[in-house]
């Protein structure tokens, strides 16, 4: 579903990741972890297509397309999802609008006719309360004056409400409480099958215990230093990364 | 028949001459060049605009020549006047060209200015009331030039259901003066729409608001690539009045508004609210003066504008508060959007403050389209075009906020989304 190969970016010239190689298949769940600093955001920005990284090197296959020659909003459309570390608000753009608007443009792109209007208000409330998002909530603003924890699960909210193919989570579970992480994660969950991938980015084992994946790798210095299964992630929690960084490996 | 009040009779024979008679014309005309410091002010208050370079001496020429003959220009009033449930008109809604004088029922009436002032005392003595020299150049070579314009007149105690609509196609060198009245305690929902076609307008429009009289006024100016246009208001509120008056400039090659309050009573409110879409080689120039002439008044300025291509867009907003004007609640806020790296914006907040109790502020942003926002709405299919519009949209959406008429503010969301096509999505 998604290969990287050798992938290079940088910001104003400051390298950020320098070779990155991960494939996804279709089904699986990946965690990404690594200190502070390594590379997790701007990979996950890079994916989608923020244009303040500059791909400088490597390539990225998304269902057999270059995804690097992809607009942010056809990568969207082709079904990939980020889950923003920070959600941003955007005043005076109700939520109801703005995933009209998404659904039915990703809902054009694979070639399906617009939700009717009750179709779409139909599928908002059950999405809602999926992710037990307070109904009020989708008729505001997008992400203005949500909490914290509001802007997570609306996070997860649009995803139910997109149904992508490849869904990326930028720490997701930073700056949950113990219960909304469990929703959140039960969000995710719910939307987990065969056909679907899903990349984790995460500091903390915790979301893990929720959210089982597959594989676990570590990024440090732009670079994945280590990969292995969901066991990595408790050594990770118990030993830190001082032990995986390559100058402490000789 | 004299008037028993001997100052509105004075003005009902003078009536014409209150309108670009020649002895007016000659005086005013004296009056601006014996007050050579005033063009010091009048150059200050269109620095950034050039109106004062590229057309003073057009206009001063006009003034000489037009001073040497007797006969004045003649000047066509031309427009139409529906009063109307929903601000698109019907067939079946009244509708009046504005030269002939209209009943719009419970005693209210639209139509020729001196008509309707020789009609109604209450009307012309408001209309006196206001102060004669505008402070301003072009607004005084208007009251030289002007002929009356329309007017209307809404009597005390009248509550009008319908939407008043004004629609006005300014001539060539149009210098009109209109006036609405609005009694005591009446209420009233006015669109003024201004469409000047030819290369130069500079009208005046009076706007009086008896005590406790209510009134939402929006005025949309779309004129020709090649007029400039300019247009003073000068509004005068009585005690406990409150008027909504909300500004849409979404074309032309320069326009300039003058917009002048004066809450002359206690407890009056003033919303000023705009917003000015600025196309490519255009400008626009907004300048507000609120005077808090009483105490207890509040006034609430906000003006929005985008600026696209090579553009200029202006802002001052001045507040001006005297000594007795005690608990005085005045607030200014400017936000402004460059589409382009071309286009300028100028935004000047003028506080004068000179009561102690009193709680005003006043806050201007410049800047571009939020990144962020945009790359969020990317980020879940929409495109780029349609981010843009929904930001732009949600960026105009505040100056309607307030604007009370539903069918109104229906109607201005449409208007403004067909004049301006990045606007379409203004929720």
């Amino acid at each position: 579903m998604l290969s990287i190969k050798d992938l290079h970016a940088s910001i104003k010239d400051t390298p950020i990741l320098r070779g990155v190689n991960l494939d996804v298949r279709p089904g699986e769940v990946h965690a990404i972890m690594g200190p502070n600093g390594s590379g997790k955001s701007t990979l996950a920005s890079v994916l989608t297509g923020r244009d303040v990284f500059d791909v400088t090197a490597g390539e990225v296959t998304y269902r057999g397309t270059n995804l690097l020659e992809m607009s942010p909003e056809d990568r969207a459309r082709a079904g990939i999802f980020l889950s923003f570390q920070y959600p941003v608000e955007i005043p005076g753009v109700s939520m109801a609008n703005f995933m009209r608007l998404s659904v039915n443009e990703t809902r054009k792109y694979r070639g399906l006719p617009p939700l009717s209007p009750a179709e779409f208000l139909k599928k908002m409330r059950e999405q809602a309360s999926l992710v037990e998002l307070d109904q009020k909530l989708v008729s505001r603003s997008v992400n203005e004056g949500f909490s914290g924890g509001e802007k997570k699960r609306n996070e997860i909210f649009q995803m139910a409400m997109l149904e992508p193919l490849l869904s990326i989570l930028d720490e997701t579970d930073s700056g949950l409480d113990i219960d909304a992480l469990r929703v959140v994660a039960q969000g995710v969950n719910a939307l987990r099958s065969p056909e679907r991938a899903t990349v984790v980015i995460t500091h903390y084992q915790r979301l893990l215990d929720y959210i089982v994946p597959d594989y676990v790798h570590v990024l440090y210095q732009g670079r994945i230093v280590r990969s292995g299964d969901k066991s990595l992630a408790l050594e990770l929690e118990a030993r830190g990364y001082d032990w995986l960084k390559p100058e402490n490996n000789g | 028949m004299a008037h028993p009040d001997p100052l509105i009779q004075k003005y009902l024979e003078s009536l014409s001459g209150m309108f670009a008679d020649e002895d007016v014309r000659a005086s005013v005309l004296s009056e601006i060049l014996a007050r050579p410091e005033d063009v010091v002010a009048y150059r200050e208050r269109y620095k950034y605009t050039r109106i004062w370079e590229d057309f003073s001496d057009e206009y001063f020429a006009l003034a000489e020549a037009e001073s040497r003959v007797s006969a004045p220009r003649k000047q066509v009033l031309a427009g139409k006047i529906y009063s109307t449930a929903h601000p698109a008109p019907g067939a079946s809604d009244i509708l009046a060209e504005a030269l002939t004088r209209t009943d719009l029922g419970q005693g209210a009436e639209a139509g020729p200015l001196a008509e309707l002032l020789e009609r109604h005392p209450d009307m012309l003595e408001a209309y006196c009331s206001f102060p004669e020299s505008g402070k301003d150049v072009f607004a005084d070579l208007n009251r030289a030039f002007a002929t009356p314009g329309i007017g209307i007149y809404i009597p005390q105690g009248v509550r009008m259901q319908q939407i008043i609509r004004v629609v006005r196609a300014a001539g060539q060198g149009e210098m009109m003066r209109s006036f609405v009245y609005l009694g005591d305690g009446s209420e009233s929902t006015l669109w003024w729409e201004e469409r000047p076609e030819g290369s130069l307008a500079n009208n005046v429009c009076h706007a009086f608001l008896g005590k406790d009289a209510r009134a939402e006024w929006t005025q949309t100016f779309c004129s020709g690539a090649q007029t400039l246009f300019i247009h003073h208001n000068y509004v005068r509120q009585l005690t406990g009045s409150r008027m909504q008056h909300h500004v849409f400039n979404v074309g032309g090659r320069s326009v300039r508004l003058n917009h002048n309050v004066s809450l002359s009573g206690p407890v009056a409110s003033h919303e000023s609210h705009g917003l000015c879409y600025i196309g490519d080689a255009s400008v626009s120039d907004v300048d507000i003066r609120m005077e808090h002439t009483a105490s207890d008044c509040t006034s609430n300025q906000l003006y929005k504008q985008i600026a696209d291509g090579n553009s200029l867009g202006i802002f001052t907003g001045r507040i001006l508060i005297p000594k007795d004007s005690q608990r005085t609640l005045a607030y200014q806020k400017s936000n402004n959007i460059q589409l382009d790296p071309r286009s300028m914006i100028r935004t000047r907040p003028q506080l004068e403050i000179y009561a102690d109790d009193v709680k005003c502020s006043h806050g201007a942003t410049v800047g571009q389209l939020d990144s962020e926002a945009l790359f969020y709405l990317r980020s879940r299919g929409i495109g780029l075009q349609e981010a843009r519009r929904l930001l732009l949209g949600a960026f105009a959406g505040e100056v309607f906020n307030d604007m009370e008429h539903p069918a109104l503010n229906a109607a201005i969301r449409q208007y403004v989304g067909n004049h301006v096509l990045l606007l379409e999505d203004i929720q």
